[in-house]
């Protein structure tokens, strides 16, 4: 697969603030590549640069193996994007917000009724986008971003805000989008485990710092997911837990936490403790957080 | 020009169904029925000495256009437009799609100058309609014996023109600035101090003072379409087009 975004060495500064340092970055066809990072890391600054909203220096940005700085139109006539909120003219209907679209780009009108039933807004169609919910806004803002059958398709955050039924429909919209429509997807977000549900690749930022850039495999050696037990008597589950040369430790709130190995070991732990007499009352991964993963990252 | 016409399209989907359609309508109509009420109750002292009632009507209506209404609609409409983009936060959108900043920019201006002869045509057919209604309920008045109709359609021709160096300057203030209060409290304080500045003999250099330049000396009519204040209006319009483009070019999106 060839790279379909290339940043390479690009730093970027809002006055003396320097917000991206020596970023490179590159994107291939048809993947959903997850750009992680948290609030202020400089994932927005850089999908700004990469939709031409800030200017950069030549030879920096390369999207489709063309100069962002010299070929800005004909980059951004593949590129659909949804950055931030999503830009909604709340005084018009979702109709009338695609159509205008569609009659600047020189569209056919049946791509407003395609893209409307792919994001599932299809009925509410003729609704004033003011009246719209949250999620019923960001999924306009991504049938705008899908108007003109981009090959490219850039999201700051589409999850933002959003209930978890609504998180569960754009990510299953995204799979669709990738798997059956072929789009590349570049996806932005602060939340590790909504990237690592759908990625293929993952780049973490930091400080306007690339951190990590490598596969979801790559990342998951780094994701040192934990089992939270809770018995009736934790000391006997350390005790049990030590004899098999498996570390744990007892929290704060009365369970005790051992590395997650893999659900093989998970059962033959579950095993062992019962046939202990341990009453088990519940056993659960704990998901690492951003901030655990950046320093398991850091300090490997 | 097939694509400035598409943008313009889609640039009238988007003010078409805002505030802009409604004030470029209701203001004329507004002035149209006072003129219409004026005239009506005060019919005996036109009957009385014999004037002719559509050259009064013109006089009251360019001069309350140049001295207020038209420098504060151009305020207004400008605001409209910009104000659109602002509030959705559309503009990191528009700059994102695949078309040139010039023609956004051009064809958001050319829309301001579409409301504002939309404007102008209304004050026309509803003066001409509050004209006609007072020959039939009134026709002591005397509407319909007279005809000044070259005038008024030079007057409203020249008050178009001499919107042309508010238009830019307030386009490049309400793209600037994403508030109601100072891009419309500049354009308020400007079109106030024109009007105390009105008996100043360089007066045309300032632009909120242009529309009311369409009278002559002494309130009367003024046949000359280029006028020195029409010209600098025009002038205007031009330098403040460009630096307009410029700071659409340097916008970035933080």
């Amino acid at each position: 697969m060839s790279e379909i975004i290339n940043i390479t060495n690009l730093n970027f500064h809002y006055g003396n603030f320097k917000v991206l340092d020596d970023l490179n970055l590159s994107v291939k066809e048809n993947s959903i590549f997850g750009f992680l990072g948290p609030n202020g890391a400089g994932k927005t600054t850089t999908i700004k640069i990469l939709l031409g909203l800030l200017s950069t220096p030549k030879n920096k940005v390369s999207l489709f193996h063309k100069n962002l700085k010299t070929d800005r139109i004909e980059i951004l006539s593949k590129v659909g994007s949804l950055v931030e909120n999503p830009s909604i003219y709340n005084h018009l209907t979702a109709i009338e917000n695609l159509k205008i679209l569609t009659t600047m780009l020189h569209l056919k009108s049946s791509m407003i009724d395609e893209v409307l039933k792919i994001v599932g807004l299809d009925y509410i169609a003729n609704k004033k986008a003011g009246k719209f919910s949250t999620g019923m806004k960001q999924r306009l803002g991504i049938a705008k971003a899908l108007i003109s059958d981009p090959q490219l398709i850039i999201l700051d955050e589409p999850t933002i805000g959003l209930d978890p039924k609504g998180i569960i429909e754009i990510r299953e919209l995204l799979l669709t989008l990738n798997k059956e429509y072929g789009k590349t997807i570049f996806l932005s977000s602060h939340n590790l485990s909504e990237v690592d549900k759908i990625c293929d690749e993952i780049g973490i930022i930091d400080n306007g710092h690339i951190l990590f850039r490598g596969t979801k495999d790559d990342l998951n050696s780094y994701n040192k997911t934990s089992l939270i037990i809770k018995a009736d008597n934790i000391k006997e589950v350390c005790y049990v837990l030590s004899n098999t040369k498996i570390e744990c430790k007892i929290t704060e709130d009365n369970s005790v936490k051992t590395p997650f190995i893999s659900d093989i070991i998970t059962s033959f732990l579950i095993r062992t403790l019962v046939e202990n007499d341990i009453q088990i009352y519940s056993v659960e991964k704990e998901e690492i957080t951003l901030e655990e993963l950046f320093i398991n990252i850091i300090s490997s | 020009m097939k694509i400035f016409l598409r943008l313009f399209k889609a640039e009238f989907i988007k003010t078409n169904k805002t505030y802009g359609f409604l004030i470029s309508v209701l203001i004329p109509i507004f002035i149209a029925i006072l003129q219409f009420f004026i005239f009506y109750i005060k019919h005996e002292h036109f009957a009385k000495y014999g004037i002719n009632p559509w050259k009064v009507m013109g006089m009251n209506l360019f001069s309350i256009l140049g001295i207020i209404v038209m420098p504060m609609y151009i305020v207004l409409i400008t605001y409209l437009i910009n104000f659109t983009e602002h509030q959705s936060n559309s503009w990191k959108y528009l700059f994102a799609l695949p078309i040139s900043k010039i023609k956004i920019y051009t064809v958001k201006i050319s829309m301001t100058l579409f409301w504002v002869l939309v404007f102008c045509i209304s004050i026309i057919i509803f003066m001409y309609l509050s004209g006609f209604l007072l020959s039939l309920f009134r026709p002591d008045i005397g509407f319909q014996d007279y005809n000044i109709n070259y005038i008024i359609f030079l007057s409203i021709f020249k008050l178009f023109l001499s919107s042309f160096g508010i238009i830019s300057i307030q386009f490049l203030f309400s793209i600037y600035w994403k508030d109601f209060i100072r891009p419309v409290g500049i354009g308020l304080t400007l079109t106030i101090a024109a009007f105390i500045l009105s008996s100043w003999e360089y007066i045309y250099v300032l632009p909120y003072a242009h529309p009311y330049s369409i009278m002559g000396n002494y309130n009367e009519f003024n046949t000359r379409i280029f006028t020195t204040p029409i010209m600098f209006s025009l002038v205007y319009g031009i330098i403040f087009f460009i630096a307009g483009f410029n700071l659409i070019l340097k916008k970035e999106i933080k």
